[in-house]
């Protein structure tokens, strides 16, 4: 026993002192860099053994000695040196962000859809120089710039990089570094379009269930669908036929107007041919299949309560977003009312101020985030716990890039009660180009996500050739440099 | 009677067809641009007579046929146009911006100082094309923007120079818009200006209250200035900087530097002999002032709720006017204990954004009076509804204030329009220039004797600025001047917060 101690040792001497050579001939290199040099030199000190590391701080030396952990960069001494932006689009304006170090490594994050890249630029000069592996001290220092809606997504886009930066600079998952995972494949939830023409959507439906291999789906189920049938629906003339949402080009339209304030009803015909659609499309999915329902339309909680019950035997798997988020007692009010989940939360910004009240009032049955909102992975996950805590469950909304949708599956995998995550994009081409998997495994198999067991960080990389393809035509810049926000102009201290 | 009402519509009708002639002489002339010749065109139509006015909005026609309503501009047509700033040195960069319009008229306002001139660019896009004159609307379609602090700055300076353009499309004074006023002069408050020999000190201050006028002063006490006495603080040796200063605006770039721990977080404390120091310098500055002025206080420093009872207890014969921001003020429950513990006024506001934020303090009485600062709490309007309910719940109002002539006047009309104001801060009253920045419109003095003129007739805020005086105060890091922000014209983000 003691000669092959005494053998393992002599082995492990000879080949130590071959690295410590290695090290001090790159040392002693001129081509090698300043940092790289920097970092050898502390390697090199006392050589790579446990009685050696007296030099370094103590993640050092644990990430030393554990020899399985990447030794690429010096992680207490990272400094963030630049964030830079592509904006591309997808389903609406996406814009990438890249975090750069002063190690050479990077962390790619995403602002959310439909968002302005100046929230997160904003934040570049708060960040500057500071160590990005302290993700919630930095995620409290511009937690403050970050709010509702399109609001959050400069935050969050600075959030997730971190987490692709601190796992990069430790060679850790993301979902590692949030505490573990419960789970190795996610859920995900796609969308079902073409309802109108039964035997066009069968096919749809087929596709998406037997060959893209979905096991959740979601439908719109609004207003819209009996808009042109007569009767069926009171007080539309006003608001244009009540079918414009997303149409917010005037203040006063129907697309600004806040469900309690259109006054628009839904008659006993319109709530028949509202059931006869959903009928069709549980006739082509079957009931199995959980199948959830969104975009309804601005109506109040009264109309939403009928249409509700209209609802009930199809078991749907939540209906949502059918009162704005912010009426908490409204949302409790439906949520009594009815026997099918209620859901919101993609326009909602972090656990304190946004999600707290609806949880605490036990007014929602299921939440959904939307990360690139929300706060991020670390934030989503605590909000996600304090939900769990309160018996709600997680889905999670996703309209974004591969990036956005990565930091998603890092957070479900680490948060017990989620639900599904939604794939916005599962028509789309070229889609899952944008980014090379860094570990063995593919995105997406059949319906699920993988989560990454053994890439770093998010495991992604950008796939520059793919996104320049889709660049935004008037600011097409591909992580050009951005000097103009290098520099603080503001105190931001909220207190005296 | 009949003969004279015939006599007058007759001079009236002359008089009309005057106008009407030179109106039509102006819609002809060549150099008359195309805003005014549209305007001219419709008030030429029918003549300008109640008969003739079906063809413009009730508005107009209520302005055109009342006679003393200034004419310059078709106020149901107006729209912005752009918007730009000039960034002045005033406390560490303050930016004044002006929102244009397509009938020639703009309006002044002014972002938070030390705030970001780009929290007002980001809400060009939002604003471009809407009419002024609505303002609460444009205001609820751009609070959502503002926060605390700082990051209110943009929203209170598109709303300030809204009400200046409404003010002057109508040639109303922006008080008048607000419901009217209580007062013809607001109560100014300075500081205790803070010399080395007691002599000095006397001079300044005599100077402050005989020649200057001012009728209420604010000093700051802050527990920085014992750190040469020993035994006076527990634990301030791993708070001090290398210079060895409690720095309350220190280093911020180092998250956890005293400047940026919270109160209940430092664990600093005063000792009786620290007590006794600080009202030692309470008691020097009675004894210069008397008692009749009222005397605030600021700038303690950060340290807990229990320190600031055993403070307020030692001071409170002096009858202080108010001891402010001693915790922060999102600490509802920790100020309300303060509160119900000490005589002396507690105050806190200039970093709360909106009245749903005051709302707590005001509704558990937690303060004795709010003291928000108009460029963060929201603008005149909402700066006068927390006024308002204040004033329900037995609160009342100072006005915290730190600027430019430009929100400075914001606030001379908000406070006008608010009964319970007690007095409005003069930040700057040593600047010797800061006067200047601007010019009354009516040819007002800004200023008289410690307290700041309500303009009575002049249209909007009352106010036009010197341009030469504001070039010569540019920062040194952002020199331009009212230059064209077209990189903030177009909106790039969905902005409704619900689904």
């Amino acid at each position: 026993m003691k000669s092959i101690i005494q053998q393992i040792t002599e082995q492990y001497r000879l080949s130590e002192n071959k690295e410590a050579a290695a090290v001090k001939a790159e040392i002693n290199d001129p081509k090698t860099g300043n940092s790289r040099r920097n970092f050898l030199k502390k390697t090199a000190m006392g050589g790579i053994a446990l009685g050696g590391l007296m030099s370094m701080s103590f993640e050092d030396t644990i990430a030393q000695t554990t020899s399985n952990v990447s030794r690429s960069s010096s992680p207490s001494d990272l400094k963030i040196t630049d964030l830079r932006v592509a904006v591309m689009g997808n389903v609406g304006r996406t814009a990438l962000i890249r975090i750069d170090t002063n190690q050479g490594i990077s962390g790619i994050g995403e602002v959310r859809d439909g968002a302005d890249e100046r929230y997160a630029l904003m934040l570049k000069s708060r960040i500057l120089g500071l160590n990005p592996c302290n993700v919630e001290m930095l995620f409290k220092i511009i937690r403050q710039f970050g709010y509702h809606g399109r609001q959050g997504g400069g935050v969050c886009a600075v959030e997730m990089a971190l987490w692709d930066l601190c796992g990069k600079a430790y060679g850790v998952p993301a979902w590692q570094l949030l505490g573990g995972r419960y789970r190795d494949k996610i859920r995900l939830y796609a969308d079902t379009p073409g309802a109108r023409d039964p035997q066009a959507f069968a096919l749809t439906m087929k596709k998406r269930v037997e060959e893209q291999g979905f096991t959740w789906l979601k439908m719109d189920l609004g207003i819209h669908v009996v808009a042109n049938i007569p009767d069926s629906l009171v007080n539309t003339k006003i608001w244009d036929g009540a079918t414009g949402q997303y149409d917010l080009k005037e203040y006063m339209g129907y697309g600004n107007t806040l469900h309690p304030f259109t006054q628009v009803q839904i008659t006993e015909k319109g709530l028949a041919g509202l059931a006869e659609y959903v009928e069709d499309v549980r006739n082509a999915v079957g009931y199995e299949m959980p199948l959830c329902a969104d975009h309804f339309g601005h109506f109040d909680v009264n109309n939403a309560i009928r249409f509700g019950k209209a609802m009930e035997k199809y078991r749907l798997a939540w209906l949502e977003d059918m009162v704005p988020w912010f009426y908490t007692d409204q949302n409790k009010t439906l949520s009594d009312a009815l026997e099918t989940p209620i859901a919101t939360g993609e326009d909602i910004y972090c656990l304190k101020g946004g999600f707290k009240p609806l949880l605490d009032a036990r007014a929602v049955d299921v939440i959904q985030p939307d990360l690139g909102t929300s706060g991020g992975l670390l934030e989503t996950k605590r909000i996600g716990d304090y939900a769990e805590e309160s018996g709600v469950a997680m889905a999670m909304h996703m309209a974004g890039s591969p990036v956005c949708f990565m930091a998603n599956v890092h957070c479900a995998a680490a948060t017990q009660n989620f639900l599904a995550l939604e794939h916005h994009s599962v028509d789309n081409p070229w889609w899952g180009n944008l980014v090379k998997m860094v570990g063995t495994k593919p995105m997406i198999t059949k319906g699920f996500a993988n989560v990454p067991l053994d890439a770093p960080g998010l495991g992604i990389e950008l796939n520059e050739d793919e996104i320049r393809k889709h660049m935004n035509p008037k600011s097409n810049k591909y992580f050009d440099p951005t000097p103009e926000w290098d520099e603080k102009r503001s105190h931001d201290r909220l207190w005296s | 009677m009949k003969s004279i009402i015939q006599r007058i519509a007759e001079q009236n009708k002359i008089r009309e067809k005057g106008e009407a002639a030179a109106l039509k002489a102006e819609i002809n002339n060549p150099a008359t641009d195309n805003g005014r010749r549209n305007f001219l065109k419709k008030a030429a139509m029918g003549g300008i007579a109640l008969g003739g006015l079906m063809s413009i909005s009730i508005e107009d026609t209520i302005a055109q046929t009342t006679s003393n309503v200034s004419r310059s501009s078709s106020p149901s047509e107006l729209k912005i146009t752009d918007m730009r700033y000039a960034l002045t040195t005033v406390l560490g960069g303050t930016a004044i911006i002006r929102i244009d319009t397509n009938q020639g008229i703009y309006g002044l306002g002014e972002v938070r100082d030390g705030a970001d001139v780009r929290y007002a660019l980001m809400l060009k896009s939002r604003i471009l094309g809407m009419n002024p004159c609505n303002v609460e609307m444009i205001f609820k379609s751009i609070k959502q923007f503002g926060g605390p602090s700082r990051q209110a700055g943009g929203v209170c300076g598109v709303e300030m120079a809204l009400w200046d353009l409404v003010g002057k499309a109508y040639g109303v004074p922006a008080w008048q818009l607000m419901g009217g006023r209580y007062r013809d002069k607001v109560r100014l408050y300075a500081d205790t200006p803070e010399t080395k020999s007691a002599e000095d000190q006397m001079k300044l201050l005599k100077h402050r209250t005989e020649v200057q006028g001012y009728t209420w002063l604010k000093m700051d006490l802050s527990i920085d200035e014992l750190k040469n006495i020993p035994g006076t603080l527990v634990n301030t040796k791993i708070w001090e900087d290398s210079t060895k200063i409690l720095a309350q605006w220190g280093d911020q770039s180092n998250y956890i530097s005293y400047a940026n721990t919270k109160h209940p977080f430092s664990q600093i404390q005063i000792t009786e002999k620290g007590i006794e120091e600080l009202a030692k310098i309470v008691e020097n500055v009675r004894s210069l002032t008397g008692y009749e002025i009222p005397l605030s206080t600021d700038h303690f420093g950060h340290f807990d709720l229990n320190n600031g009872i055993r403070l307020g207890k030692a001071l409170d014969k002096y009858r202080l006017a108010w001891m402010e921001d001693i915790i922060s003020w999102e600490l509802t429950d920790q100020w309300k204990t303060l509160s119900d513990a000490l005589e002396t006024p507690m105050i806190t506001g200039e970093d709360i954004y909106l009245l749903k934020n005051f709302k707590p303090l005001i509704d558990l009485h937690a303060v004795d009076i709010i003291h928000p600062d108009l460029a963060t709490s929201g603008g005149l309007l909402e700066t006068k509804r927390i006024g308002d309910y204040a004033e329900e719940h037995g609160v009342a109002m100072a006005m915290h204030q730190a600027g430019t002539p430009v929100s400075f006047m914001a606030n001379v009309h908000c406070a006008a329009a608010t009964q319970n104001v007690l007095a409005l801060e003069h930040h700057s009253v040593d600047l010797t220039w800061w006067e200047s920045l601007v010019k009354t419109t009516d040819g007002r003095q800004l200023i008289t004797k410690g307290f700041a003129n309500v303009p009575l007739s002049a249209p909007g805020l009352g106010i036009e600025l010197d341009e030469e005086v504001v070039k010569s105060h540019l920062h040194p890091n952002d020199k331009s001047f009212f230059a064209p922000t077209p990189d903030w014209d177009q909106r790039r983000s969905h902005d409704r917060i619900w689904s």
